[in-house]
């Protein structure tokens, strides 16, 4: 066993440390903390931050960043909620395509695939900072859905593609499923296949990564690829959710995402974190957020509360770093 | 040093959980006079960046705690996904009544009929939403009137010709164009009153003092600017300030804040529609104690009348409402 | 030449990668399909769903509203008299007694003489007291949608909807009882109406109250 996993280790026992405290306190403080009801409800929650935040770990563990995922969330869930209200008219060839569920979900997640594989081409193309690259995207993306909205919500998207945020399968809800598909599906990509000790590899020193023959630039393009995609999937639980498709729909969550990576255990500089470590954060992230909810703080001391956490979590993380450099 | 860190670990669980009792206990109010409630109450509020909103959210939850009840508010920050969490949350921990000023007139129905469906009566405040079989209550500002009335003392003062901008709220609102609506009802008559720009500034008023920048680099000559809500108003005016244009151009806001009230006294801006915050929240807040006390049969929507401020009647008004 | 031969060497196994990719698509494509595709109508819009909801119409409802209740409504106005007498004593306590829809309006009936033009409004004399009648338009506000106390936002389906009613009831105003008044209505001529008013909750200089017409009558 090297230093590294077991910092891993470490670093996840105090995660988990963190949130067995937490909701050993809040059962304590509010009796409708541990019910079957508010698990589920906890759990929904995280599920569009978890979305974002495993394509926001990929990315940051590359040595990258993206502030781009909300906005490209907001696009997605507004192209999936237009084709399916009003589908697809194609006046040069005097045909409309009437779009159903499926093919609502599939554009979202290639629409969100589409715009993180530009992120990628721009950042490893023209060698643009993936926060400057990141930047332009979100400004892209938030235009592109006024344009496609008109700056209108899109609503009444009839009952199938509704079960998708509010169905439940087996007594769990479906936003929760996916959630953990996608979890399960990362976690064995990053620990175990090629792709993942790449991703690593790449974050952690990528010169030496490129001068070991890996293809640097293809790995960095298929992490944005995959956060937009992922980010895409974020956008059909909310705008299923909701029933609705606001143009503004995730404004501000690449904050909370990054908040969750960081309060994971992921560290900003790369090559380090792991998807479990996210979903560890997101958790922590989401069982505050009720519990300062179900104590009945006001939400200005929410906010405050929020960002003591955050800071303290990268003061840990820094406070161990230095430990192991010594 | 490593076991060490767990300690802060430990730290900012407890120092979430005193904040959280500290902060808690604030919600409790007397319960003394014979028919008060008990229970609890939550105050959905769709965003506290607003000051106008903030008076309406801190009304409905002094209203609630003086009838009894233990209140608390929760801002959506304009996000329908956030409100959204918000209506989980209290549906899981048991909340007994919602008062309710949502972020969308279409995507928060669904919120609301989760409510409903968990037997939690939800009361609409200021902001319809479209529906009219979810929410026990609505008690909604007559946002439309409001601009008419407005509109006629538009033409009244700027004349039957001349030229004019106006500056939108959030395009995704439907007060934004209730109000743009009620406003162009009369405007609109009277073809020598040409409206030169129309561009959304977002309720914001640093934005509207950048749009209206823009406007009067285009348009030099207008003669006056219709701003969707009071805080635009403000910005509007501080870009015709800084241009040297505020005598010329006639400034008209909305809502009934509390400097734009001033600053009609003070001869800045012509006039604004008053809205009555603490009213809607005082009616949905008594509504909601009506309701838990076993009354039934509210009408669906109640308008509270808006009122037009002007230099004559100014000396009436004060903060979000009369003197 | 080498290059054709070295792809033609390795060209089985991509064609069977990539055909069975082609075909799951086909498969899932059969299965779950994305869209169908409509040819468009004339008029070069697709189709329009099925479930869309009915859409209201607010010109259909005012000519169904004028014609079924608000015509044989109209007897029903209070007596313009009463109501000047009742106002004069307390603006307050008339608005309590009288006003409809929350006390903001009221529908009355009566005549008067004209005793003057001012611009689109004439002066009547109703017992010696002053109240005005829109004789010309535009017509503005909710006066009429609202006065008749016949009407409320719950009959509809929201707020959008009740003002279009009004936009749509105030033209109805203008261009069926309006335009034969300013030709009509001249000084010294006896107007008997019926129409509605602002409840004021003060009294004005002036009129007393300022009437919009539902239906006019005009005599020598």
């Amino acid at each position: 066993m090297n230093s590294a996993t077991l910092s891993e280790n470490l670093n996840r026992f105090r995660s988990l440390l963190a949130l067995g405290l937490m909701v050993i306190a809040l059962s304590f403080l509010s009796e409708q903390f541990l019910t079957p009801e508010n698990g589920f409800n906890i759990l929904r929650q995280i599920s569009v931050n978890l979305c974002l935040s495993i394509g926001m770990t990929l990315v940051i563990v590359s040595g990258g960043i993206d502030l781009s995922v909300g906005a490209i969330l907001g696009l997605a869930g507004a192209v999936a909620a237009g084709l399916l209200k009003n589908g697809l008219v194609l006046p040069p060839l005097g045909v409309a395509l009437v779009f159903t569920t499926t093919g609502a979900i599939l554009a979202a997640v290639l629409v969100g695939g589409a715009a993180g594989w530009i992120n990628g081409f721009v950042i490893t193309r023209f060698r643009i900072p993936p926060f400057v690259a990141t930047l332009g995207m979100l400004s892209i993306a938030r235009g592109l859905t006024m344009l496609w909205t008109g700056g209108f919500p899109v609503t009444g998207l009839g009952e199938s593609f509704g079960k998708l945020g509010t169905g439940a399968f087996i007594g769990v809800p479906m936003p929760v499923w996916i959630m953990l598909v996608l979890a399960g599906i990362f976690v064995v990509v990053t620990k175990k296949a090629r792709f993942g000790r790449h991703l690593y590899a790449v974050g952690g020193n990528e010169r030496a990564a490129r001068l070991t023959g890996l293809r640097v630039n293809r790995i960095k393009v298929a992490v944005y690829t995959l956060a937009g995609a992922l980010a895409g999937v974020a956008g059909l639980i909310v705008t299923s959710r909701l029933d609705s498709a606001q143009p503004n729909a995730g404004l501000g969550y690449e904050l909370d995402s990054i908040a969750a990576v960081v309060i994971g255990g992921t560290s900003l500089s790369g090559g380090r974190g792991t998807v479990m470590g996210t979903v560890l954060g997101c958790l922590i992230i989401g069982v505050l957020n009720n519990g300062l909810f179900l104590l009945n703080v006001s939400p200005f001391w929410q906010q405050v509360i929020k960002g003591g956490v955050i800071l303290l979590a990268v003061a840990i993380d820094k406070m161990n770093t230095k430990g192991e450099d010594e | 040093m490593k076991r060490l860190a767990s300690i802060p670990t430990l730290i900012t669980s407890l120092f979430a959980v005193c904040t959280l009792l500290l902060s808690g206990c604030s919600g409790d109010g007397s319960s003394d006079s014979a028919s008060s409630g008990s229970g609890r109450v939550a105050v959905v509020v769709s965003t506290l960046n607003n000051p106008w909103f903030v008076v309406l959210a801190e009304t409905a939850r002094d209203k609630a705690v003086e009838l009894g009840y233990e209140a608390t508010i929760f801002d959506s920050q304009n996000d329908p996904a956030k409100e959204s969490v918000h209506f989980d949350n209290l549906i899981a921990s048991g909340y007994d009544a919602v008062l309710f000023n949502c972020t969308d007139a279409e995507g928060s129905i669904a919120n609301v009929r989760r409510a409903k469906d968990a037997g939690v009566p939800v009361f609409c405040m200021d902001r319809e939403i479209t529906a009219n079989d979810v929410a026990v209550s609505q008690i909604l500002s007559d946002n439309y009137s409001g601009c008419v009335a407005l509109g006629e003392y538009f033409v009244e003062t700027v004349g039957e010709e001349g030229e004019y901008a106006e500056i939108l709220g959030i395009i995704a609102d439907t007060n934004t164009w209730n109000r743009s609506k009620g406003f162009h009802s009369v405007v609109d008559r009277f073809p020598d009153l040409k409206m030169v720009a129309q561009q959304s500034a977002n309720f914001d008023r640093a934005k509207a003092l950048e749009v209206m920048e823009s406007i009067l680099q285009a348009n030099p000559n207008i003669d006056a600017v219709f701003c969707g809500n009071d805080a635009m108003a403000m910005g509007a005016y501080q870009a015709l300030l800084a241009a040297g244009k505020a005598d010329e151009v006639k400034v008209f806001g909305f809502d009934g804040a509390d400097d734009v009230v001033k600053s009609i006294a003070d001869g800045k801006i012509t006039a604004t529609g008053m809205q009555f915050p603490k009213r809607m929240a005082q009616k949905a807040a008594e509504s909601a104690h009506e309701y838990l006390n076993g009354k039934r049969g509210f009408e669906q929507r109640i308008l509270v009348p808006v009122e037009l401020v002007t230099e004559e009647n100014v000396s009436n008004y004060g903060d979000s409402g009369r003197k | 030449m080498t290059s054709s031969a070295h792809s033609s060497a390795l060209f089985s196994s991509p064609a069977i990668r990539w055909g069975g990719v082609a075909l799951l698509v086909v498969v899932f494509w059969i299965v779950f399909p994305p869209f169908r595709i409509v040819s468009l109508d004339e008029s070069g819009k697709a189709p329009a769903k099925g479930d869309e909801s009915e859409v209201f119409d607010p010109a259909g409802f005012v000519d169904r509203f004028w014609e079924d209740r608000l015509e044989p409504n109209l007897g029903e106005a209070m007596k313009v008299e009463e109501l000047l007498a009742a106002l004069v004593v307390d603006p307050l306590e008339a608005r309590k007694r009288y006003g409809l829809y929350d006390s903001r309006y009221y529908f009355a009936q009566g005549s008067g003489d004209v005793v003057e033009i001012k611009g689109r409004k004439a002066m009547l004399e109703v017992e010696g007291r002053i109240i005005s009648l829109l004789i010309a338009s535009p017509v503005f506000g909710n006066t009429v949608r609202d006065g008749t106390g016949l009407l409320s936002v719950n009959d509809f389906s929201g707020l959008e909807a009740f003002n279009a009613v009004s936009a749509v009831l105030n033209t109805k105003v203008e261009t069926e009882v309006m335009p034969s008044l300013q030709e009509s209505v001249k000084v010294g001529a006896t107007v008997s109406f019926v129409g509605c008013a602002k409840a004021p909750e003060t009294l004005g200089e002036g009129a007393l109250l300022e009437f919009v017409p539902l239906q006019v009558e005009v005599s020598r």
